[in-house]
C-alpha cells in the first residue's frame, strides 16, 4: 500500500480549517466601552492589611548622593525575631511590628562596603512620610532625605531644610537626640512629623546596630544594583 | 467489528498510548478554556448585574482621551453638568443616580498618583461592598475624606487622623476608612462633591452618573430620553461586560489558536497511527479482502479503529479537564484582568459534549484517508507485496 505524503499536510489544513470556523464566531470581540469599576473579590475580606515595606525610590542617585564613590550595592533582609529584648532595652520600648524585619542595602565600593541605606515608613501628622537614612560603615549617619511626604508648606520647608535633616549626618545610635539641643528646635507646624522621623532614624540605627552586635545573618541577600557613571 | 478495532488498537501499545496521550492533552486544553470563556463571562454577568447600577452617563467624546487626561492630572475638557443629575433623577425609570467627579494627581517625582473621587450619599447603595473600619462615618463636613484600604495603610492614616492634600493645599480629618474590596477603591480618597468641584475647579461639573433603574427592563426606554440629555451619552450594563470581555479576548484567542493547534496536531498523531496501522496491515487486509471481506467492511473497520482512539483519548482528556481545571484556574486567575469572585471554569455538559465531538470529529477525519487507503488494497497486489 503506497501513501501520499500530501495527504497529512492536508488532513491537516482541513483540521484546522474546521477549527478555525467552529471558533471564529467564538471570537469576534464586543465594541469599545469605557470601563468603570468592578465589585470586590469575595476572599476580599479575608486578606491582610499591610502598608507593605517602603520602596527605594531612586537607589542610584541616593548612592551618588550619599556616598560618592559607590559602584552598586546589595539587598540584605535582617530578620529581628530573636533580637527583641535587646531591641525593647535599647529603644526604650516595645519594637513595632515594621521593626521586626529591616531591608538594609549595603552600597559597594568595588569590594569593600561603603555604608548602608534604609527607608522607612514613618506616620507624619498629615500622611505617611518616607525616610532615606544613609548610615556609613561605622554605623553613624551619613545623610538623610525624605523620599516623600504629604505636610503644608511651612512643616515641608522644615522638614526638608538643610538644619533638620542636616544634623542627623554623624548621629549614632548612642548619640543624644535631643531636639532643640542635638537637633533645631522643632517649629510648632511640623513638629508632630519631626518628632516621628527623629524616632525612626535613631531606631533605625539601633536596629543595625544590635545587628552588628548580634552577628546577625540576614536571611536574604540580593544583588541590587550597579551605579552607572 | 468494535471488539477487532479494540484488538488491534492493542497490539501496539506504546503507538496507541501515546496517541491517547495526545488526543487527551488537545482536548482537555479545548475544554478548560471553553470552560474559562463561559465561566468568566458568566461571573461577570452575575457581578455586573449585583453591582446595582444598569448604565453609566458620561460625557460625550473619547473615552480613552478623557481617561488618558485623567491619568496625566489635566482637566477634563469633557464633563457633565449638575442639571444633567437633575434631569436623570427626575427620570421616572430612574431609582438611584449617583454623581462622581474624578480626578488624578500624579507627583512622578514622589511615586505616587492620588485618586480623589467626589461622591454624594446616593452612591453608598450602588457599592454594596463598602464596609467601614470600625469608628468611621459619613462625611460630617467639607474638610472630611473617607481613605480606601490600602490608601489609609500607606498613608498610615486611622479614623480621625489629619491628611493632607498638597496640590489643593487643603487639609483634611479622616472620618471613614473602607475595608479592603480587592477594587480600584481601596486606593482612593473620597471626598464629598462639592469639595471635590472646588478642589479641582469644576464648580457644577460631574464626571459621570451612575445609574440604577427601577426596573432593569426599562433600561431600552430610559436609554433614549438619558441620551437626550445635552452633552451626555449612555453606556449601558452590556456594554460595559463588552469592555470587560474585551480586555480578555485578545489571549483567548492566542490560547484558543493554541488549542486548534493542539487538536490538530493530536488529529495528525492519530492519522499517522492509523496510516502506519494499515500499512503494517496490509498482508492481513489483503487476505481480509480475499476471503471475501467488502472493500466497505475494510473501509469501516479501520474508521472504526480511529473512533475508538479517539473517543477514549477524549473521553480521558475530559476527565483530566475535570481532575485539574482547578489547578488551572488557581493559574490563570492571578492574571486574569477584573477576574470575577465566582470560579472562572464553568465546565458544563454542552462544553464537555463540544469537546467530545471535537475529539471524535478529528478521529473521524484522521481515520478517513488510511481507512480509504485499506479499502482499495487489491488482494493478489497485498498479498504479494507482503510475501504472505
Amino acid at each position: 500500500m503506497r501513501t501520499r505524503p500530501l495527504a497529512g499536510l492536508a488532513f491537516a489544513a482541513l483540521v484546522a480549517a474546521v477549527g478555525l470556523s467552529w471558533a471564529m464566531p467564538r471570537l469576534s470581540p464586543p465594541p469599545d466601552i469605557p470601563f468603570l469599576d468592578t465589585p470586590p473579590p469575595a476572599d476580599a475580606a479575608a486578606r491582610t492589611e499591610s502598608a507593605g515595606l517602603c520602596p527605594w525610590r531612586t537607589p542610584e542617585a541616593d548612592c551618588r548622593r550619599f556616598f560618592p564613590q559607590a559602584t552598586g550595592w546589595t539587598d540584605e533582609t535582617l530578620v529581628f525575631t530573636r533580637q527583641r529584648d535587646a531591641l525593647k532595652a535599647r529603644l526604650g520600648r516595645a519594637p513595632t511590628s515594621e521593626e521586626n524585619i529591616l531591608t538594609v542595602h549595603r552600597v559597594r565600593r568595588g569590594t569593600e562596603i561603603a555604608g548602608a541605606i534604609v527607608t522607612r515608613r514613618v506616620r507624619g501628622e498629615n500622611g505617611a512620610i518616607e525616610l532615606v537614612l544613609a548610615v556609613n560603615a561605622n554605623g553613624a549617619a551619613a545623610g538623610a532625605k525624605l523620599q516623600r511626604l504629604r505636610e503644608p508648606e511651612a512643616a515641608s520647608a522644615f522638614l526638608q531644610g538643610q538644619s533638620f535633616l542636616g544634623a542627623f549626618a554623624g548621629r549614632t545610635a548612642d548619640s543624644p537626640w535631643r531636639p532643640g539641643q542635638d537637633f533645631p528646635p522643632l517649629p510648632e507646624a511640623g513638629r508632630v512629623s519631626a518628632l516621628a522621623i527623629l524616632d525612626a532614624a535613631h531606631a533605625t540605627l539601633i536596629l543595625l546596630s544590635v545587628a552588628k552586635e548580634a552577628h546577625l545573618h540576614p536571611l536574604s541577600i540580593q544583588e541590587g544594583g550597579r551605579v552607572e557613571r | 467489528m468494535i471488539a477487532l478495532a479494540f484488538r488491534n488498537l492493542t497490539r501496539r501499545r506504546l503507538r496507541t498510548g501515546l496517541t491517547l496521550a495526545g488526543v487527551a492533552s488537545a482536548v482537555s486544553v479545548l475544554a478548560c478554556l471553553l470552560a474559562f470563556g463561559q465561566g468568566y463571562r458568566q461571573g461577570l454577568s452575575r457581578e455586573l448585574e449585583g453591582m446595582g447600577r444598569q448604565m453609566m452617563l458620561v460625557p460625550l467624546g473619547c473615552p480613552y482621551d478623557a481617561a488618558a487626561r485623567v491619568l496625566k492630572g489635566r482637566t477634563l475638557d469633557v464633563s457633565l453638568p449638575a442639571s444633567a443629575l437633575a434631569t436623570a433623577r427626575g427620570d421616572k425609570a430612574v431609582a438611584i443616580a449617583a454623581p462622581l467627579l474624578m480626578a488624578a494627581l500624579p507627583r512622578p517625582a514622589q511615586g505616587r498618583t492620588d485618586l480623589w473621587v467626589g461622591i454624594d450619599a446616593a452612591v453608598r447603595p450602588l457599592k454594596p461592598w463598602w464596609k467601614m473600619q470600625p469608628g468611621s462615618r459619613w462625611f460630617p463636613d467639607g474638610d472630611s475624606v473617607m481613605l480606601g484600604a490600602e490608601a489609609a495603610a500607606t498613608e498610615l492614616r486611622q479614623v480621625g487622623d489629619s491628611f493632607y492634600s498638597p496640590e489643593a493645599n487643603r487639609k483634611f480629618r479622616v472620618c471613614a476608612i473602607l475595608e479592603r474590596s480587592g477594587t480600584s477603591d481601596d486606593s482612593q480618597f473620597f471626598v464629598p462633591l462639592a469639595t471635590a468641584q472646588a478642589m479641582f475647579h469644576q464648580p457644577g461639573r460631574l464626571t459621570a452618573i451612575a445609574i440604577r433603574l427601577r426596573d432593569p427592563a426599562l433600561a431600552m426606554e430610559a436609554a433614549p430620553r438619558l441620551q437626550a440629555i445635552p452633552g451626555a451619552q449612555i453606556v449601558t450594563l452590556a456594554e460595559m461586560m463588552g469592555t470587560f470581555l474585551n480586555l480578555v479576548g485578545a489571549v483567548r484567542t492566542l490560547v484558543l489558536a493554541v488549542a486548534i493547534l493542539a487538536v490538530t496536531i493530536s488529529g495528525l498523531s492519530v492519522f499517522n497511527t492509523m496510516l502506519a496501522g494499515a500499512l503494517e496491515r496490509t498482508g492481513e487486509l489483503g487476505v481480509m479482502r480475499a476471503v471475501g471481506a467488502s472493500r466497505m467492511q475494510v473501509f469501516g473497520l479501520l474508521l472504526g479503529e480511529s473512533l475508538c482512539l479517539t473517543l477514549i483519548g477524549s473521553a480521558l482528556g475530559i476527565l483530566l479537564a475535570l481532575a485539574l481545571g482547578r489547578f488551572v484556574e488557581g493559574a490563570v486567575r492571578p492574571f486574569t484582568p477584573l477576574a470575577p469572585s465566582q470560579s472562572l471554569l464553568a465546565l458544563t455538559g454542552g462544553i464537555l459534549a463540544q469537546c467530545l465531538g471535537v475529539g471524535v470529529g478529528v478521529g473521524a477525519l484522521a481515520g478517513l484517508y488510511p481507512a480509504w487507503q485499506a479499502s482499495r488494497l487489491q488482494p493478489t497486489l497485498a498479498l504479494r507485496e507482503q510475501k504472505i
